[in-house]
């Protein structure tokens, strides 16, 4: 696989780029869990904010963590995504809980590209799915299950 | 292009609407079975006509008449066969023929001479039925014309085997069919008279809402009402029959469906208050026809058909409320049928899936709204996959 150089964007131009697309993502400082102190915005970030895929969905609150040099994790925090009737699990979950939103090994995001204009349309894109898979119990979007342990 | 498109077909449908619409033409008889259906029935007409048959005479006339004719078919619940009512017009007198069965016998010789139809055929009270395994069976029902009603109610009054198949009784089916067509046609002028600006006509005429929303009244009878027998339930007529005379024009799926049952409901309680009567459902045109007649002999099936109205208006309340897709997807499914409802939501995702496929789609901004890419404010949603093993 070609690996090309791209500029990759700072944290704080990312954060300049979601104002700018999704400005209902408000951007907090991570704080480090060991420390309990706010890591400086210029090396991470969490994003929290309101997407709704379709006009008959529910809105959904999505946080994205972002550190340089890491990729960005997304997890829903409400509502409690439900099952679908005796599933035991939800599809495209990686084991810690956050979206398979990508194929890494794809290149599909890398560091040169906005959060904004990849990561929070995948979050909608894969919502969309979610409902359906609620109602038909068939993850209608394609794409491959991750292993049991794996973590993004 | 509106502010938020949904993907239908129909802009000026709403979601909801878009997915109750679906699910009323995924419930009608497909254009190929209507089409192989006027081919039988084609060939059957000339069977009758042939130069040998006792029937020619009379010049067979077969065209269907019920829902087939006015295109509200519904499928049958866990059967695969559609219902094709036919009429076959005889140029008979039936003051010649008092006794109605003596022609359908007529009709039934000359079908069962024919090898064709050798094992298709089952006589039926007043009807001759031919089974086409797992497409439809169709019913044909013997007529002649009866002139004597064409100044009131017009040039297409027959009379039809009563349901005792002693006498002859009176209808109207073409009479019948222009009539619904009428109702939806007033009804929708009137409403977009109400309406700045009007929308384009085109889309108006396709939207066929009076036959989307008797459909979906009939099918949720079905559904509703599994557990009784056929004959317990509002029978298709009164129901199509209602739904026509209380439709309002509006073009929403969803507005017209609580409307118009709402009217319903109103008829009802008006009656009710009016010396503790039920509904008249006359035939309109043919006033001499009670198609509820039977509420009369039976009282209990007037009380289904009550309790059917108010169970629909609930069904219906609860619809609106539900607060996602899902949870509206279950609440049609209760409505409607499970299986109908995953078909019409699949088809729904695979429209979109096919968009998605073909980098078409985007979200909007602030919302996260699935759109159309050339939507103003929104971000292309790039190629991902869900995922891979790296």
């Amino acid at each position: 696989m070609i690996k090309f150089k791209s500029k990759k964007l700072s944290v704080t131009e990312q954060i300049q780029t979601m104002q700018a697309a999704h400005p209902q993502f408000k951007p907090r400082p991570l704080i480090n869990k060991k420390t309990r102190k706010a890591i400086p915005l210029n090396s991470a970030v969490v994003w929290v904010g309101e997407l709704q895929p379709t006009k008959l969905s529910r809105k959904y609150q999505a946080k994205i963590e972002y550190r340089v040099d890491k990729v960005p994790s997304t997890n829903i925090i409400s509502p409690k995504l439900a099952l679908f009737e005796d599933a035991r699990k939800l599809p495209h979950i990686y084991s810690d809980g956050s979206l398979c939103l990508y194929t890494p090994k794809n290149g599909e995001w890398h560091a040169g590209k906005s959060i904004a204009s990849t990561i929070v349309p995948w979050i909608s894109l894969w919502l969309f799915y979610y409902e359906a898979w609620l109602i038909t119990g068939e993850w209608l979007g394609d794409g491959t299950e991750p292993r049991a342990n794996e973590v993004p | 292009m509106t502010a938020t498109p949904s993907f239908s077909k129909y802009k000026i449908l709403t979601e909801l609407d878009d997915l109750l619409n679906s699910i009323g033409i995924k419930l009608q008889i497909s254009e190929t079975a209507h089409n192989e259906a006027k081919k039988r029935y084609g060939t059957i007409s000339q069977l009758l006509n042939a130069e040998d048959s006792p029937l020619a005479k009379f010049s067979p006339d077969i065209y269907p008449q019920g829902s087939l004719r006015i295109g509200t078919t519904v499928k049958p619940r866990g059967k695969d066969e559609y219902d094709v009512d036919l009429v076959c017009m005889l140029k008979a007198d039936s003051e010649e023929f008092p006794n109605p069965l003596v022609l359908l016998d007529m009709v039934e010789a000359q079908l069962r001479a024919n090898k064709t139809y050798e094992g298709m055929i089952e006589r039926k009270n007043r009807c001759i039925r031919i089974n086409y395994a797992n497409q439809f069976h169709m019913d044909i029902l013997p007529a002649c014309p009866n002139p004597s009603d064409y100044e009131i109610y017009g040039e297409h009054c027959l009379l039809v085997p009563d349901c005792a198949a002693e006498e002859w009784k009176d209808s109207n089916p073409k009479g019948y069919a222009n009539w619904f067509e009428e109702k939806a046609r007033s009804a929708t002028t009137e409403f977009r008279k109400g309406i700045e600006p009007l929308p384009e006509q085109q889309t108006y005429e396709e939207l066929e809402t009076l036959k989307r929303i008797t459909q979906l009244m009939k099918r949720n009878r079905d559904v509703i009402l599994e557990d009784l027998e056929v004959k317990e339930r509002p029978i298709s007529v009164v129901i199509t029959t209602l739904a026509a005379r209380n439709f309002n024009g509006n073009p929403s799926v969803i507005d017209a469906l609580e409307s118009t049952i709402l009217s319903i409901k109103s008829e009802i309680e008006e009656a009710e208050i009016l010396g503790g009567k039920r509904i008249e459902v006359l035939n309109p045109t043919n006033k001499e026809e009670e198609f509820a007649e039977r509420w009369d002999t039976d009282p209990k099936l007037y009380a289904t058909f009550v309790d059917w109205v108010d169970n629909f208006i609930g069904l219906l309340a609860e619809l609106r409320k539900q607060p996602g897709l899902p949870e509206i997807g279950k609440q049609l499914e209760k409505m409607f049928g499970e299986r109908v409802t995953q078909e019409v939501v699949k088809d729904y995702v695979k429209r979109v899936s096919d968009l998605r496929n073909d980098g078409e789609l985007a979200t909007a901004y602030t919302t996260g709204l699935i759109v159309p890419k050339e939507t103003p404010r929104s971000t292309s949603i790039q190629t991902n996959n869900f995922h891979g093993d790296d």
